[in-house]
């Protein structure tokens, strides 16, 4: 229990625990009004009967949606590329992938054929129009903007896109980054991939963002849609 | 009236005066019983075979058989911590005595009692005694017991000379006399109380005298000569049973062997010639001689038949013991109390039915008089409850209707009158000891404690004591520090007992009526304050309260207040209180302290989640704790804060009402500890510390540094050596656990006989010798001279 060595240890009755239990009510939401701040089952009752915190009117809604994406196969064709001297690497993949699937989603939202930014340790590389060209090109593309130096955070894009090569790990908050609506990170294991999509829900609808991340996941497990 | 002249057996076995050759036979064959079945029971104990210790008659054997020749099935014998020989006179089973050493299933306790607490109902032995003089007073109840049934069965106890100096002799032979109590009281004077010399305890070491004090007559026999104990006994027994009343015998005679197995045979209170002489007056051999020579009624084939009989029987005994299994431990707690605690009329659901307001007084005396009424069997010992009706007028009229034959009026003689309820109690006869004022119970804790609460146990479940002790408790009026005390705590903590504690005139009635149908000792605490009170009481006849059974004096939901006897109208009066302040207090009355009725409480805390334990009784160790435990134990999740408890503060009482206010609990108290338990901040109470030592410096002691212990000689117990048969270190005397070898007399090479002296060890105790265990040769010695040796521990072995 290291943990509660970081955390004053919260007063409470035996009975008021139990209640919280119940209630599915972590303690440090409730207000202890017993003897040294005990919380007491009185205190259990005035929580639950305070009315529920209504929703912000304005403001970023972070809403995220996760996948668990078969690699194994994208896996095997980058090691057939390397073989032949062709470096793919799993970046230019995941970034055809996304701007192909932002171009799949319906068109009544702003996302076919927005840019996508790519996320690298302190900076951005935004690119547009990935479906036009194909894998080789794109390649090309952020070999030259690393080689450049660039940062293009402030430049527009539908969504930033973050590799973490991390086995096992499942990610489950991510805040979205500054200017950008929606945020993919994938968690990069030998043969799956844990996937998070954040985004506003504010901006994109539930509907817009399931589509996409339904589409990225089928463009990765069947990869060579993305060598047309 | 006294006869207290030593009566020579010889002067009283003119040929005329002789009984049946098959008496005569019968009491030789049983000395040798005694005799052979000890013998063998000393070497087992030595091999560390019998648990615990083991006090032998051996050389006293006299006196009980002479005693027991007279006496019938139905007759009860109570014994001493030296009672075997009491035992198996009275016709217990050999095998199963021996088992009961041994501490087997197939003892007559079933291992429960052991050498110490034998009992046998099937042949009226009311047990072997660890406490000096307690069965004294049994045998006057038994024999009331039986008197108040129709029948003449008597009631005789053994005791030791050490006895007679003890309060139960006075008050219970004091008891018998006043009532011409069909009983005998047999006192076996060894001339040593354990190592203490009679004459220098006594200015009076003819204890047959003394039973001028008492109004009866008293026999000095020798002890020894078992036709002179069989005379003196005829003629007790013919009074006794005739309706003449109770006489007491003396018996002079001497144990031969150490106060227990392991003890030295001398030790530092008697001398080798002392003991020699007795040897020469040895009982069996002295009667031997007699049957012989003087009786001409057997010859010495005659005789050594016998004996060869005994020795098969007291070998089957031994084989008995060992083989017999041990007790499973599983059973451990039975026996403790009746299974049901509860008689049948207590368990029956009746409807509410018609009541009428009576005062508290008058609604248990109706009880006991109904109770009385149906059960010609109970009698009632109390100190002025007779044609006076009591201190508190507590058994009006009681006399008038039941006469002074079942209304005693006793002597102030708590031990005594209680034993007599113990031992009536246990035969047939149920009892109430009325001791007036709760605080004088602790003149017969002894009784009560030991002997009442633990006989079912011990008895494994064969006998019981229900009786009632009924006393009026608790602080009234400046009743001051000698009959103000509420001790039921001290009572339920003893396993056996059974502790009512009344709150209203209904529960009272119908508590008094559950003790009188009750199986065991039940100990009813009336609160003293509450005699005045009145209340509803059922009409109707079946009115019995339950043992364990709470009642919800008052229902609420904030708060539950747990309470007995006269705290529940206080508790009930500060409730009100509290709820015209919109505290609503639920009230728990106990009625029953053990068996305590947890789960009602429980119950109640789970809707209250807050408990105020309020309690007459002191609070160490007492009501508070034990009740907010089981709550922590039962019902944790449920309370919304601490438990808090009030208890009378930790003085004695004191006589000035103002000093008395300030030390008990009232409604005041009550309803602010109610407060400050709903606040979440109980009453802290500060009995743990005498007043001012939390102000004083406490430094406390630095713990003893660790003595040094010499190492033993490592000797491990009876290690087999190639088959030989291994001398070892005696068992015996539990208090010695290791003894230093001084002597070899032997030497390895040499041939042993079987009771040759081979060895000495020096114990803390004494020097005691080491006899061969078998014949053949010495072949090891494994502990040379100056080895420091654990009791039990081999130090040599012989080849047979």
């Amino acid at each position: 229990m290291a943990s509660s060595a970081f955390q004053p240890r919260r007063a409470s009755s035996p009975y008021a625990r139990r209640l919280a239990r119940e209630r599915g009510l972590p303690l440090d939401v409730l207000k202890g009004t017993g003897p040294n701040g005990r919380i007491v089952a009185a205190d259990i009752a005035a929580f639950t009967a305070a009315p529920p915190a209504p929703i912000a009117a304005s403001g970023p809604h972070a809403s995220a949606l996760g996948a668990t994406i078969q690699l194994a196969t994208l896996m095997q064709l980058l090691a057939g590329f390397a073989d032949a001297d062709t470096p793919f690497r799993l970046e230019d993949v995941a970034l055809r992938a996304a701007g192909c699937a932002l171009d799949d989603v319906p068109e009544t939202t702003s996302l076919a054929g927005a840019p996508v930014a790519l996320e690298q340790k302190r900076a951005q590389l935004v690119f547009a129009d990935i479906r036009k060209g194909s894998l080789g090109p794109l390649r090309a593309r952020r070999v030259a903007a690393i080689e450049a130096g660039a940062d293009q955070s402030s430049e527009l894009a539908a969504l930033s896109l973050k590799l973490l090569t991390a086995s096992d790990i499942r990610p489950v908050m991510m805040p979205l980054l500054a200017g950008r609506d929606m945020r993919l990170v994938l968690a990069v294991g030998p043969t799956t991939g844990e996937c998070l999509l954040s985004f506003d829900a504010t901006v994109v609808s539930e509907d817009a963002a399931t589509a996409f991340l339904i589409r990225f996941k089928a463009y990765l497990e069947l990869p060579l849609r993305l060598l047309a | 009236m006294a006869i207290s002249a030593m009566r020579k057996g010889a002067q009283q076995t003119g040929a005329g005066n002789l009984p049946d050759k098959s008496v005569l036979m019968g009491l030789f064959e049983q000395m040798v019983l005694l005799r052979k079945f000890e013998s063998v029971a000393q070497v087992a104990c030595r091999k560390g075979e019998t648990p615990g210790f083991l006090h032998l008659y051996i050389g006293q054997e006299a006196t009980g058989v002479g005693v027991c020749a007279h006496l019938r099935r139905s007759d009860w014998v109570t014994s001493t911590h030296r009672g075997h020989g009491h035992a198996l006179a009275k016709g217990a089973d050999p095998k199963r005595v021996m088992a009961e050493l041994f501490g087997k299933v197939d003892g007559i306790c079933g291992g429960r009692g052991g050498t110490m607490h034998l009992y046998d109902k099937s042949v009226g032995l009311f047990g072997t005694n660890g406490i000096v003089g307690a069965g004294i007073g049994h045998a006057v109840g038994i024999g009331m017991s039986a008197r108040q049934q129709g029948r003449d069965d008597i009631g005789v106890a053994f005791f030791g000379d050490g006895a007679a100096n003890h309060g139960a002799f006075h008050e219970g032979l004091n008891f018998a006399a006043v009532n011409h109590a069909p009983a005998i009281f047999v006192c076996e004077n060894n001339l040593y109380a354990t190592a203490t010399p009679l004459k220098s305890i006594t200015l009076n070491p003819e204890i047959a005298s003394k039973a001028d004090s008492y109004g009866m007559p008293g026999v000095a026999v020798d002890g020894n000569d078992v036709f002179a104990v069989w005379m003196a006994m005829k003629e007790a027994t013919e009074r006794a049973r005739s309706g003449n009343g109770p006489t007491l015998i003396e018996a002079k005679t001497y144990r031969t062997v150490g106060h227990h197995e392991g003890d030295p045979v001398i030790g530092t209170y008697r001398t080798q010639e002392e003991v020699d002489a007795w040897i020469k007056r040895d009982p069996i051999d002295m009667f031997r001689k007699r049957l012989v020579e003087d009786y001409g009624v057997a010859n010495a084939e005659d005789l050594a038949d016998i004996e060869s009989h005994i020795d098969r029987i007291v070998q089957e005994a031994l084989e008995f013991a060992r083989n017999s299994p041990e007790p499973d431990p599983t059973t451990v707690r039975g026996h403790v109390y009746a299974s049901p605690i509860n008689p049948p009329e207590a368990l029956k659901a009746r409807p509410a039915g018609e009541t009428k307001v009576q005062g508290w007084l008058e609604a248990v005396r109706d009880g006991i008089a109904e109770e009385m009424r149906a059960n010609s069997a109970i009698l009632y010992f109390g100190e002025g409850t007779g044609e006076r009706g009591g201190s508190f007028a507590h058994t009006k009229n009681l006399w008038h209707e039941f006469g002074a034959e079942r209304m005693l009026d006793t002597p102030i003689s708590e031990q005594g009158f209680t034993a007599a309820a113990v031992g009536a109690s246990a035969t047939g006869t149920r009892t109430v000891s009325d001791l007036m004022f709760a605080d004088f119970a602790f003149e017969t804790t002894g009784q009560i404690f030991l002997q009442a609460a633990k006989l079912r146990y011990m008895s494994n479940g064969e006998m019981s004591a229900p009786m009632v002790v009924r006393a009026g408790a608790g602080a009234l009026r400046s009743s001051g520090p000698h009959h103000s005390g509420m001790y039921h705590p001290l009572f339920a903590h003893m396993p056996g007992l059974i502790v009512c504690v009344p709150s209203n005139p209904a529960d009272a009635k119908g508590l008094m009526k559950t003790a009188l149908r009750a199986a065991d000792p039940v100990i009813m605490l009336e609160p003293k304050a509450l005699f005045a009170s009145k209340g509803p009481v059922p009409v109707d006849e079946d009115h019995y309260v339950p043992f364990g059974s709470a009642r919800i004096a008052r229902s609420g939901t904030d708060i539950t207040i747990v309470a007995a006897g006269q705290m529940v109208p206080r508790s009930l009066e500060a409730a009100d209180l509290l709820a015209a302040k919109g505290v609503d207090v639920e009230v728990v009355d106990l009625r029953t302290i053990m068996p305590l009725d947890v789960n009602t409480i429980v119950e109640s805390v789970k809707k209250t989640h807050r408990l105020l334990v309020v309690d007459e009784a002191w609070a160490m160790c007492g009501m508070g704790g034990e009740i907010a435990q089981a709550i922590n134990e039962l019902a944790y999740d449920e309370l919304d804060g601490p438990a808090g408890r009030l208890h009378t503060a930790p003085t004695s009482h004191p006589f000035a009402p103002v000093l008395e206010r300030a030390m008990l609990v009232d409604t005041a108290r009550i309803t602010d500890g109610v407060r400050s338990v709903i606040a979440g901040r109980p009453p802290v109470p500060d009995h743990w510390h005498t007043t001012g030592m939390l102000a004083e410096a406490v430094t406390a002691a630095p713990a003893p540094a660790t003595i040094a212990q010499p190492e033993p000689v490592a000797a491990p117990v009876a290690v087999a050596s190639s088959g030989d048969e291994p001398i070892n270190m005696p068992f015996g005397d539990l208090t010695v656990s290791e003894g230093t070898l001084v002597k070899w007399h032997k030497a390895v090479g040499d041939a042993v006989k079987e009771g040759d002296v081979v060895a000495e060890i020096e114990t803390d105790k004494a020097v005691v010798e080491i006899e061969a265990p078998a014949s053949g040769t010495l072949t090891a010695i494994d502990q040379p001279v100056g080895a420091v040796v654990p009791m039990g521990g081999r130090i040599g072995g012989i080849r047979k």
